[in-house]
């Protein structure tokens, strides 16, 4: 039995007059771990509670396993819910707190204690089952909150940002947590959050949405390397994707990205749809690919002089920015290499993971 | 040297505001002492000692009388029938005004609707209307359900009178709590009641000690309504000081007037010598911690 989890179907929201949801189509399948990003205000948590069933869709349908639930109660969708703020109910302990769905539904005393020790034991909370939420530090909290959802072990768990709240360091860490735990569990997450770095480390689905629409969909890895637009190809990606703006030409060996002076020969790339001469494009290329390790043993490279203007180092990288073609471009060089501001150096342009946009829509050609 | 010079200003400073915060607290209290000390002077010497003068000889006569003894008008049971009447209003009429307000404020703030924003506006409005506006409609009213001059009837009124202050209390103090939480326990199951009872109370006493002090003074210390909705047996102990007052027997009795008086702000005293902390507290009270 290998259902669809979940299956979002046209839906769109109005919120007055105001359209914030634009007839939106999602699928996941049973264990995906879905991550819904976008820039803020882009409509992900309306969506999520539309899921939920904590806000009204204003048309379209919710199906989980199969079944329309867009008319039933949030309880009754068999799902759970983890908050940015977590949600604790202050007055209750943490155990209150994680068995209170349990108590409403009637559930009785042993079997509540049973299935609240072993959520705490999988969460490593059972020393504060005891303590009030004020009582927690931050990255304790997300833990509880964590345990009121999987005490449920619903269809479908939904994730609001859950780690917004949370340090650095913790957020990390946690990441790494909640990934565990969808591979151990094989559960079915759909995870909302505006950072990428989250939304690629943890999904096995990403949809982007900008301004309530989606903007693409796929795994990770495809919305890395083949962004449809120039908006998730600018969103995906830290730092993001270095575009150059010029025109497209017939050349002998193929078709051309033409800027200024430089030519690029863009015969190996694989046009969507058959490409115009003259046509204004944007092309797109990914910092890790202006270097000097060699990426692919493609036979694409191109090098170029170009003059650091900034410098920036972690340790294994630098980050290195410089003018080429009136744009500020940003390239990865490894530590051994001396390299010193407004001191020129070659640099390999790597052109076998290129992409290619329209320059009026946007659209990856 | 200039450290010192500096912590001598400081000094002077602090015993010139300390200087007149005793001025002030010595004009507020000086007509609470005088009324003390006359309820505990014989007519007698009331006549021929000063109004500031420490009672020469302490005698509780006139509290007795006050209390059961003294007339309004032809009847001389004291106040003490109408501070029942008053204990037995208040208790009630502030007790449901503000399980009213809490209900109202609850809705008001987490489960908004198409117009609860315009009846929260109208509920305000409520909180402004002179007391005096309402009387003659009030009046109506209640002749019609057969309240009028009743207990009950003056119970009703304050209520409803009262319903725009606690409701705006309560809907400002839930305002402040995470609207997460309702969505969190909607998930768990619960209803509109039991995340009232079970969530939305239990993190509500500061909210409630300051809504009652509020309720209670208000009440206990109303006069206008007590006065034009009851009848003769159920006047409150505002109503009766009045009358005690008023009604002349030859000599006026001040320390019989006092002691009443004093009788009848009592509650209200007691209420904020042991609740204030509470009040201000709560007056205070920011967010809830999440
Ligand atoms: N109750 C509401 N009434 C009116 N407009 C709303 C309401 N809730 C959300 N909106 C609007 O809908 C849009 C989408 O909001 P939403 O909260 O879904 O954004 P989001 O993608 O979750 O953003 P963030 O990353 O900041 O949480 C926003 O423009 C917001 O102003
Ligand atoms: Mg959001």
């Amino acid at each position: 039995m290998s259902q669809t989890a979940l299956e979002i179907r046209k839906i769109t929201k109005f919120f007055g007059d105001t359209e914030v949801l634009f007839g939106i189509d999602l699928k996941a399948e049973q264990g995906d771990f879905l991550v819904l990003v976008g820039p803020s205000g882009c409509g992900k948590s309306t969506l999520l509670n539309i899921i939920a069933g904590l806000e009204e869709e204003t048309s379209g349908d919710i199906f989980i396993e199969g079944r329309n639930v867009s008319d039933l109660a949030p309880k009754d969708r068999d799902i759970a819910m983890v908050f940015q703020s977590y949600a604790l109910y202050p007055t209750m302990s943490v155990a209150g707190n994680i068995t209170y769905g349990m108590k409403v539904r009637g559930m009785g005393k042993a079997e509540r204690h049973e299935a609240l020790m072993r959520v705490a034991k999988q969460l490593q909370i059972e020393q504060l089952l005891d303590r009030k939420p004020s009582q927690l530090s931050g990255g304790q909290r997300q833990r509880v909150a964590m345990g009121r959802a999987l005490v449920r072990e619903p269809k479908i768990f939904l994730f609001d940002e859950p780690l917004s709240n949370l340090d650095a360091k913790l957020r990390v860490e946690m990441r790494a947590e909640i990934k565990r735990l969808h591979q151990r569990l094989g559960a079915t997450i759909v995870y909302v959050t505006h950072d990428q770095t989250e939304a690629m480390s943890l999904a096995t689905n990403v949809a982007v949405l900008n301004d309530g629409h989606i903007a693409q969909t796929g795994n990770p890895q495809e919305l890395y390397d083949h962004p449809n637009s120039v908006f998730v190809a600018n969103f995906i990606g830290s730092p993001s994707m270095n575009m150059l703006c010029g025109q497209l030409a017939k050349g002998e060996n193929g078709w051309q990205f033409i800027a200024g002076n430089i030519v690029f020969d863009v015969e190996h790339y694989e046009f969507a749809a058959p490409p115009v001469a003259g046509r204004n494009v944007t092309l797109g290329i990914r910092p890790e690919y202006i270097s000097d390790y060699q990426r692919s043993r493609g036979n694409h490279i191109r090098q170029f002089k170009v003059t650091p203007q900034l410098i920036e180092t972690n340790g294994f990288d630098q980050h290195v920015t410089f003018e080429f073609c009136d744009r500020e471009i940003e390239g990865r060089f490894s530590p051994q290499q001396r390299l010193k501001l407004g001191e020129a150096f070659t640099a390999d342009f790597d052109l076998s993971a290129i992409s290619l946009f329209d320059s009026k829509t946007g659209d990856r050609l | 040297m200039v450290e010192t010079r500096g912590s001598f200003k400081n000094k002077l400073l602090r015993w010139l505001l300390l200087t007149i915060l005793g001025l002030f607290v010595l004009y507020y209290l000086l007509p609470l002492f005088v009324m003390i000390s006359t309820s505990l002077k014989s007519l007698a010497e009331i006549r021929t000692g000063s109004l500031i003068s420490l009672p020469r000889e302490i005698t509780l006569d006139a509290w007795a009388l006050a209390w059961s003894g003294s007339c309004t008008g032809t009847e001389c049971f004291g106040m003490k029938p109408y501070f029942f009447n008053s204990v037995i209003m208040v208790i009630p009429a502030v007790l449901i005004s503000t399980l009213i307000g809490a209900v109202n404020g609850y809705t008001l703030s987490k489960w908004k609707f198409a117009g609860s924003e315009v009846i929260f506006g109208l509920l305000l409005f409520g909180c402004f209307i002179p007391f005096q506006v309402i009387l003659l409609p009030m009046a109506i009213v209640l002749g019609k359900l057969g309240l009028a001059g009743t207990i009950p009837g003056l119970i009703m009124v304050h209520v409803i009178y009262g319903i725009g202050f606690t409701t705006l209390f309560f809907r400002n103090y839930y305002v402040s709590v995470p609207t997460e939480l309702v969505k969190a326990a909607k998930i768990d199951g619960a209803g509109f009641f039991q995340i009232f009872f079970s969530i939305f109370l239990p993190l509500s006493t500061p909210v409630f000690v300051v809504t009652i002090i509020w309720q209670f003074t208000q009440i206990w210390n109303d006069f206008l309504f007590g006065v034009s909705f009851s009848s003769a047996g159920s006047q409150p102990v505002t109503v009766a000081l009045n009358n005690i007052v008023n009604t002349s027997t030859g000599v006026k009795a001040y320390n019989v007037d006092m002691a009443a008086a004093i009788i009848a702000a009592l509650p209200t005293l007691v209420v904020y010598v042991l609740a204030g902390k509470y009040f201000v507290r709560g007056l205070t009270a920011g967010s809830v911690k999440g």
